[in-house]
């Protein structure tokens, strides 16, 4: 039982698989489509999940907002007052900003009134009076560069001219690539949010320990206020992905199911020239243990390469290509983003998991026909029985 | 929580894992009934060929479950992002009766599987097979284990409610109403500091002896698995502290036996060794048994040799990895003794 000996029948295997090209070719193509797919998910929402991380560590400690009948309503500017009162609150800040389609490019933009921009600007100033600063994404698609001018229409219809006095950007993509940022009154203007109210409260708290019971006490504060802590909204997102991405998986089980069955067929289809091989390679002393051990490797060897190759082309579609397959399931709200690009993030785990749900399946449904090859009997085979 | 893709295919691996197991128990219900050593019927001929798909069945059914408790416990870590409250593995599997139920039947599985693959190799290397059905009653006797593990884990899973608030390590841990917490606090660390190194001087010099003079087998054995049982218990209570101060700052009250896989490259290796050492170890007092059979002796003694050798590298490579990290912390806070 020396090591050597597992090596040469490994060595055996992969070329007894060499000779029948044709036939390992066909389950590799398919087996690689599955990794392909599941690892796509798997990398897409990882680098999702991460920039969902990225972006919330920008959001406030406490979103306020206030509900209407049930719908989300205008903030009475009065309530940041009240808020102000509690104990621990650091600073209330009201926030203006919406959505905006754009009809010529066919995408929707978040417009945002800021005091001061929380973007890094990499090209001209932030926006002044009557000025805005746009997300990289904006620039490239609509092709500006500050200095140029853009026309927004605004809630009376109006065409309203802009001077894009610069271009930001952040680490993460998605937190900036759509948004047009401008000064508060500014967007108020645009918008025609009365200057009473606001879109909701930003609040942030001094102390993170005592976000919760601050989160508690606004909620009894304002009866008819919905506070959302960053914790909660991280939670949402994370139990978001995985639900999709669950749904996504769920749905092709059948598919993953068929993919084993096609093995399992494949596999127990020998060939009268492999019975005769193995007839031959019995007679010649290998024991059923041998060859069997001998077609386990064989679906190892296919088993790895498919996977490797799987998780490459998946690396290359979601990170070099943007995943164009798997964005509209996996994204939902693609058309609010012009393009994007996805942060690699890809984890021991993560590969892990792709190994249980596509090699796993697979071996176990090669296991009962490589013990049938193995077992013949060497003169039935080389009879060809 | 079901429709999630780590739950998911987390369950799927182990309905292969059941299916897998519920066949070769089937082929080994065949085998136990029919089985004549002496016979050279057809259907004898048959049954010894159904007895390779059997070892190669439960062969597989250990690799995957090895790869399932890893699974288990990333998943575990990973579902405490959106269990409120929780923070690391730790959370999650305490936010419900079924996590660590799963957790120890997945562990306990490791060893009975392994266990069983070694009888069979012994078996399988002598002409007569002289085991054949004690061995194929014993593989009955895994089907439960491998039932009881898929159940507890789907119970785990959907149980799980994403607003019921748990505790966490840090605070669960130091709560004495829990269970793990209450060992871990209330658990005296000199006594359990000083059960883990007696239990590693014993399985190692056993361990060693044995290998000296091919005695102490038995003794080897339990000394192994004590050694890996005062282990899981200084991880819940002085041995964790040691590496989530020096590798990720926490404080000394922290004792999350978790922590440490945040931390791949040292986690895993880890808690690897530490298996390995005590599966091993437990396997070297089995194959004591096995030599008392005449046509088995010398594959078990060669087996065992080699058992002993390999339990042995694997628990001083965990103890060695232990204090070297006892040693970076007493370089940072000038103390062994936090308590």
């Amino acid at each position: 039982m020396s090591l050597r000996k597992h090596l040469n029948i490994l060595d055996y295997a992969a070329r007894f698989m060499l000779r029948r090209k044709g036939k390992n070719l066909a389950t590799l193509l398919v087996f690689t489509l599955v990794v392909f797919m599941l690892a796509s998910v798997v990398m897409m929402m990882g680098s999702l999940k991460k920039e969902a991380e990225e972006t919330l560590a920008l959001a406030p400690d406490i979103t306020v907002q206030k509900i209407v009948a049930g719908r989300q309503g205008l903030v009475p500017l009065s309530y940041a007052a009240r808020i102000e009162e509690i104990r621990g609150v650091s600073r209330v800040e009201p926030r203006v900003w919406g959505y905006y389609y754009d009809a010529v490019e066919d995408a929707t933009y978040t417009i945002l009134g800021v005091e001061s921009l929380p973007f890094a600007v990499v090209e001209g100033s932030p926006p002044g009076e009557g000025e805005v600063a746009v997300g990289y994404a904006i620039a490239e698609k609509k092709r500006i560069r500050p200095g140029d001018r853009i026309i927004l229409r605004d809630y009376r219809g109006n065409y309203v001219k802009f001077t894009v006095a610069g271009v930001f950007s952040s680490s993460s993509s998605l937190q900036s690539a759509d948004i047009i940022a401008m000064p508060r009154a500014t967007a108020r203007e645009f918008f025609g949010i009365p200057p009473e109210v606001a879109n909701d409260l930003a609040v942030y708290v001094a102390n993170p320990a005592e976000l919760t019971n601050i989160a508690y006490k606004i909620s009894l504060a304002l009866p008819d206020a919905r506070v959302l802590t960053r914790a909660q909204i991280r939670e949402t997102y994370d139990a978001i992905f995985g639900w999709r991405s669950g749904i996504f998986l769920a749905s092709i089980i059948g598919a993953l199911l068929a993919f084993a069955i096609l093995v399992w067929d494949r596999a127990s289809g020998l060939s009268a020239e492999e019975k005769r091989e193995i007839g031959i390679l019995k007679a010649l002393g290998w024991s059923t243990g041998d060859v069997l051990e001998m077609r386990t490797y064989e679906g190892v060897l296919l088993a790895l390469n498919s996977y490797l190759l799987g998780i490459i082309l998946a690396y290359l579609h979601v990170y070099q290509l943007g995943a164009p397959l798997l964005k509209p399931v996996l994204l939902g709200w693609s058309t609010l983003y012009p393009s994007f690009e996805l942060m690699p993030a890809l984890s021991v785990e993560d590969l892990l998991l792709i190994f249980m749900v596509s090699v796993v399946p697979f071996l176990a449904a090669v296991v009962v026909p490589s013990w049938r090859a193995s077992t013949v009997d060497p003169d039935e085979a080389m009879r060809g029985i | 929580m079901i429709l999630n893709f780590w739950v998911l295919s987390q369950i799927l691996g182990l309905v292969v894992v059941v299916l897998l197991g519920l066949y070769a128990a089937l082929q080994g219900v065949r085998i136990l009934l029919r089985w004549q050593p002496g016979s050279a019927s057809e259907e004898q001929l048959e049954l010894e060929k159904r007895s390779y798909l059997v070892s190669t069945l439960v062969q597989y059914a250990l690799a995957f479950q090895v790869l399932s408790l890893l699974l288990f416990v990333v998943t575990a870590d990973y579902l405490a992002s959106f269990i409120s409250g929780a923070m690391c593995a730790f959370g999650s599997l305490n936010s419900n009766d079924y996590g660590f139920r799963a957790l120890w039947v997945k562990v306990a599985a490791i060893f009975a599987y392994s266990s069983w693959l070694m009888v069979n190799h012994i078996d399988s290397r002598a002409e007569d097979y002289p085991l054949v059905r004690p061995k194929y009653a014993l593989l009955l006797l895994l089907l439960p284990l491998l039932l009881a593990d898929i159940y507890l884990e789907v119970r785990f899973y959907t149980s799980i409610k994403a607003d019921v608030i748990t505790s966490c390590c840090g605070s669960a841990l130091r709560s004495l109403e829990n269970p793990y917490g209450f060992v871990a606090m209330s658990f005296p660390g000199e006594v359990a500091m000083a059960l883990f190194f007696l239990t590693f001087t014993a399985a190692l010099a056993a361990l060693f002896l044995h290998l000296r003079t091919s005695r102490y087998a038995l003794f080897s054995g339990f000394a192994a698995l004590s050694a890996f049982l005062s282990s899981l218990l200084a991880m819940f209570t002085f041995l964790s502290p040691y590496f989530n101060v020096v590798l990720f700052g926490l404080p000394t009250q922290h004792r999350c036996p978790f922590e440490v896989l945040r931390q791949p490259l040292v986690g895993y290796p880890l808690y690897a060794l530490l298996f390995a050492g005590g599966v091993s170890g437990l396997l070297v007092a089995l194959a004591e048994f096995l030599k008392k059979k005449p046509s088995l002796r010398e594959s078990a003694a060669q087996l065992q040799r080699s058992l002993a050798r390999l339990s042995l590298l694997s628990l001083g490579g965990f103890l060695a990895v232990s204090v070297a990290f006892m040693l970076i912390f007493y370089a940072m806070v000038g103390t062994l003794f936090y308590h």
